[in-house]
């Protein structure tokens, strides 16, 4: 397996305190990487410096072979970096399709004049991305919503807007930021199973959450910070075991 | 590789072309069919003028439209728009003696230069800081002008005389069809922008900065994209109120344009492009024959109360009323009444 | 299909205005009267419609002419849009031959436009030079502002003894700034050098400094433009505190010497029209027209209207007669003014103005000289 993203040394300080410290990480393509850690080990953070959100201290950023050390968050976007937030993102007012739809904008290639006229070009490609998108929606069984406003829809239809969002940008890597903080334990299995279904389509896919028992039934490999630092980089069957990761967190757990 | 889950595999049963809006084509044709069964009503000419005027202060409305409703942009710049197009519109015919056919978009690339450079100027703020920058702009423009002798100093330009196609804008109905032509193609613009990749770029700019970040929207680029396109069609409504006044002077940058037409924008819907419409030339009516009703007295109590009233009780304005849970609920309740009469 | 609903709301709204013939009807005479009646500028428009309906009143009353006149009142709601609409209205909706007002500058313009290319007689309150230079049909029924400057000059020099001087205070706003570089040019042709220029920007609460600058100047007589009566009030008010000596003369604004109070006793100002004690008559009429303080607004348009009454009794009905009619309007006796004398080529109506002197009772003409 190839690194599609590697992360070397990335440092964020807020002050004096250290948030994040000389983190190394790498995901490999097709894969699905769980980074976990205890509130406040500094994961979203983490992510946030990865996708361009947050500023970079130090360290460097490769992503498919590219520096985009410090690059533009909808830079990153455009190269295939989709990712969904933790605190809901939604464009509220709007239609659960027009959401989706948004998500497409990297692919939409018409430009003006085309755009200010609504010409041919323009309705058959945003026909063929509607298409595509109604797609994603059935695959999330979102489809029956489509029409309805997003602020319509309880909590857990939400988030699977967000995620239908970040797929419809057809990612070469999806980063979901605690996309199961909230649900029901009924809804994470069905989560579980969709980040498991996507995985097997191709999807490469980090997810970070605080959730440890789904990451351990469905990733490949799993990163562990514990205050600013990584503690445990492997497989779930090894991390389980760490001494280090038992102490930093699974210690003060009573989750299996 | 990524494809696999995004290709559809049984044909969509639901219609993705999107059953919901009227096509482009249709709007158009509607707006002309409109607009022919109304100029015979337009033999009256002072009618005609007031109709025209109705189609400026339309056009401003629009680009509140796009900006405030589509583009979540609090701009309070139109007026420095609007009134650099009045001015731009004089020198350009005028001075330099051009048709209006050519003028008209002279006067329009000024006004989106400006708006490309109001644009530039707020990238970096938002909310009430870019509000009282753009309001600013405004300011130092009537300052400037007042002080240019070239243009007429604080009297400002008169006797000029704006041509079109060789005819001159004096008269209405002229004046009247390049005004709706304006009118037409703003509108076009803003609806094909509307369903299409920019106006979901501004739709996620509007809602959320970050997350129009994170599909790859450059909020920046089609921040200025939408100040550009606001622009032009401020400083043509701008360049058609010089047309209609007959004099351009410093007060066309003045602050109570743009409070009236954001009223006008409010209480119409800022997201509404019809709710904007409709009011424009039912409240630019009323003040302009509240004389006639004896209530002139009361024109800015009016204009005040439809604020307030339209924020109270509908946040999104006229347009919004038919999508306004009130409305939605009273007209369900009639539907299965009307059912259960019949049955 | 909301589309087709806009389509309708203006089909709707429109079909309820349609023009009805204005101008003669049977014996009645109608002209139009457009004044900003409500609004920032609601003084003024206010005083225009008393003085023209005070004027009706006694034409109609004296029964010397064969029409009866009928204003037909457009308020134009201070605002240039509306000024501009309702005077379309007037001449080509309602076909009135002819237009009196509006006042501010700002709302005249355009109508003047509107007026002129309609070839409808335009009389005008206004003291703007290019409201008569630049267009023909307009008829002025006031002083225009060079001719108001050089009554003052007239006066100083009238009156300026050897080693007395002049000192020139003006606000910084456009008709301030206008009024002082005339009032300038026009001492320079009678070879008086001002010894002190003050320029002060409006809406201040302390003019200690300029009047402390005045004091060191001592001239004579201060030369005030400045349109603002609560500035002129205060300029009064801390002159009178800092005991300057000077003689103020200043452009009329009303309600300056009610700001002023005891501070305004022995200020002069030029206007083409004072109310007091020879006068009236002219008063009273207007007070019976719902206004409290007549002004030269209301008193020139009184004479205004009586002007057009006589010229359509002279010329006859059409907007042309009306034109020719007062264009050979020559040594015209108003109430409030004598000798309006117009031609094809001279609209400015009157030569000069008069200075009056504030006793604190009432305005005692000082100038011209009886």
């Amino acid at each position: 397996m190839t690194a599609l993203l590697e992360a070397r040394g990335l440092t964020r300080r807020w002050g004096g305190l250290t948030a994040v410290d000389e983190v190394d990480l790498t995901v490999h393509r097709g894969s699905l990487h769980g980074l976990i850690g205890p509130n406040g080990a500094g994961k979203t953070t983490l992510v946030n410096m990865i996708t361009g959100v947050d500023r970079i201290d130090g360290g460097r950023v490769v992503f498919q072979g590219a520096d985009v050390t410090g690059l533009a968050a909808h830079r990153l976007a455009s190269r295939g970096m989709a990712r969904s937030f933790q605190t809901s993102q939604l464009f509220e007012d709007e239609s659960v399709l027009d959401n989706v739809m948004a998500g497409r904008h990297r692919h939409i290639g018409y430009r003006f004049p085309h755009t200010f006229f609504y010409t041919p070009k323009v309705s058959r490609e945003e026909r063929r991305h509607r298409t595509d998108v109604h797609a994603i929606l059935r695959e999330l069984d979102l489809a029956v919503d489509a029409h309805r406003q997003v602020s319509e829809l309880p909590y857990g239809r939400r988030r699977l807007v967000e995620l239908a969002r970040a797929m419809a940008s057809e990612p070469t890597l999806l980063v979901l930021d605690e996309p199961a903080a909230g649900l029901p334990g009924s809804d994470v299995d069905v989560l579980g199973e969709v980040l498991r279904r996507l995985r097997r389509n191709g999807y490469t896919i980090l997810v970070i959450e605080h959730n440890i028992g789904l990451l351990m039934t469905i990733c490949d490999r799993m990163t562990v910070l514990s205050e600013g630092r990584v503690i445990a980089d492997d497989e779930p069957a090894v991390v389980r075991e760490s001494p280090r990761v038992i102490e930093a967190y699974l210690g003060r757990t009573d989750d299996a | 590789m990524t494809d696999t889950l995004t290709r559809p595999r049984q044909p969509s049963t639901t219609d993705p072309a999107g059953h919901r809006r009227a096509g482009l084509p249709v709007i158009v044709a509607v707006v002309l069919v409109a607009a022919a069964a109304i100029f015979p009503a337009l033999s009256d000419y002072s009618t005609t003028y007031l109709f025209a005027y109705i189609l400026i202060i339309a056009l401003l409305g629009l680009s509140l439209h796009l900006l405030m409703g589509l583009m979540g942009v609090f701009s309070l710049g139109q007026a420095a728009l609007f009134g650099t197009g009045a001015y731009a519109a004089v020198v350009v015919t005028e001075d330099l003696g051009l048709d209006g056919a050519i003028g008209f978009v002279l006067v329009a690339a000024v006004g989106a230069v400006l708006g490309l450079l109001m644009g530039a100027v707020t990238l970096r703020v938002t909310d009430l800081y870019l509000a009282l920058t753009t309001l600013a702009v405004g300011y130092i423009f009537e300052n400037v002008v007042r002080n240019s002798d070239w243009l007429g100093g604080p009297q400002g330009r008169s006797g000029f005389s704006i041509m079109f196609f060789g005819r001159s804008l004096d008269d209405p109905r002229l004046l009247c069809w390049i005004g709706l032509g304006a009118l037409t193609l703003f509108l076009a613009v803003i609806a094909s922008m509307r369903r299409s990749k920019i106006g979901r770029a501004f739709m996620a700019t509007r809602e959320s900065p970050m997350a129009a970040r994170s599909i790859g929207v450059d909020a920046r680029r089609y921040k200025l994209l939408g100040f550009t396109i606001a622009g032009a069609f401020s400083a043509v409504a701008g360049g058609l109120y010089s047309a209609w006044s007959l004099v351009v002077d410093p007060s066309v940058y003045s602050i109570d344009l743009t409070l009236s037409v954001l009223a006008i924008a409010i209480v119409g819907g800022l997201r509404s492009a019809p709710g904007i419409l409709v009011v424009a030339a039912a409240l630019t009516y009323f003040r302009n024959s509240a004389g006639d009703f004896g209530v002139s007295d009361y024109v800015l109590l009016v204009y005040g109360s439809l604020i307030v009233l339209s924020l109270r009780f509908l946040p999104l304005g006229l347009g919004g009323l038919a999508s306004s849970p009130a409305v939605v609920r009273l007209v369900g309740r009639s539907g299965r009444r009307g059912r259960g009469g019949a049955a | 299909m909301a589309v087709t609903a806009v389509a309708a709301t203006l089909a709707l709204a429109l079909a309820g205005c349609s023009g009805d013939d204005g101008g003669t009807d049977g014996d009645t005479f109608k002209f139009a009267v457009v004044a900003e009646k409500t609004g920032a500028y609601a003084d003024y428009g206010l005083q225009l419609e008393a003085g023209v309906k005070a004027a009706v009143e006694d034409i109609n009353a004296s029964g010397d002419y064969d029409l009866e006149f009928e204003p037909v009142v457009y308020d134009c709601q201070s605002d240039k849009s509306i000024c501009v609409q309702s005077a379309r209205d007037a001449v080509n909706a309602d076909g009135l031959p002819a237009v009196i007002g509006p006042i501010v500058s700002v709302d005249i313009l355009p109508t003047a436009e509107v007026t002129e290319r309609a070839k409808v007689p335009h009389l005008v309150m206004a003291v703007l030079n290019q409201i008569t230079d630049d267009y023909d049909n307009t008829f002025r029924f006031s002083t225009q502002s060079d001719r108001s400057n050089q009554t003052v000059v007239d006066y100083v020099k009238a009156k300026l003894q050897p080693g007395e001087t002049v000192a020139i205070v003006n606000a910084t706003t456009d008709f301030g700034k206008g009024g002082a570089a005339q009032q300038k040019e026009q001492l320079a042709e009678v070879d008086i050098e001002p010894v002190a220029e003050i320029a002060h920007d409006p809406d201040q609460a302390d003019y200690t400094p300029l009047v402390t600058q005045l004091k060191q100047a001592d001239p004579t007589y201060v030369l005030l433009s400045d349109s603002n009566p609560a500035d002129i009030a205060k300029l009064l008010r801390q002159s009178k505190e800092l005991g300057l000596q000077s003689q103020w003369i200043g452009a009329d604004a009303s309600g300056t010497i009610d700001l002023a109070g005891d501070a305004a006793e022995g200020y002069m100002t030029v206007s083409p029209w004072f109310p007091n004690a020879d006068n009236q008559e002219l008063t009273d009429k207007l007070m019976a027209q719902g206004i409290d303080n007549p002004g030269w607004i209301s008193a020139m348009a009184y004479d205004a209207t009586l002007a057009l009454a006589q010229a359509v009794q002279d010329g006859g009905t059409s907007s042309e007669e009306i034109t020719k009619a007062l264009e050979s309007l020559s040594g015209f006796d108003g109430l409030a003014r004598q000798g309006w004398t117009f031609s094809s080529d001279d609209r400015r109506g009157q030569e000069s103005s008069q200075i009056a002197n504030w006793n604190g009772q009432q305005y005692e003409i000082v100038w011209p000289e009886s």
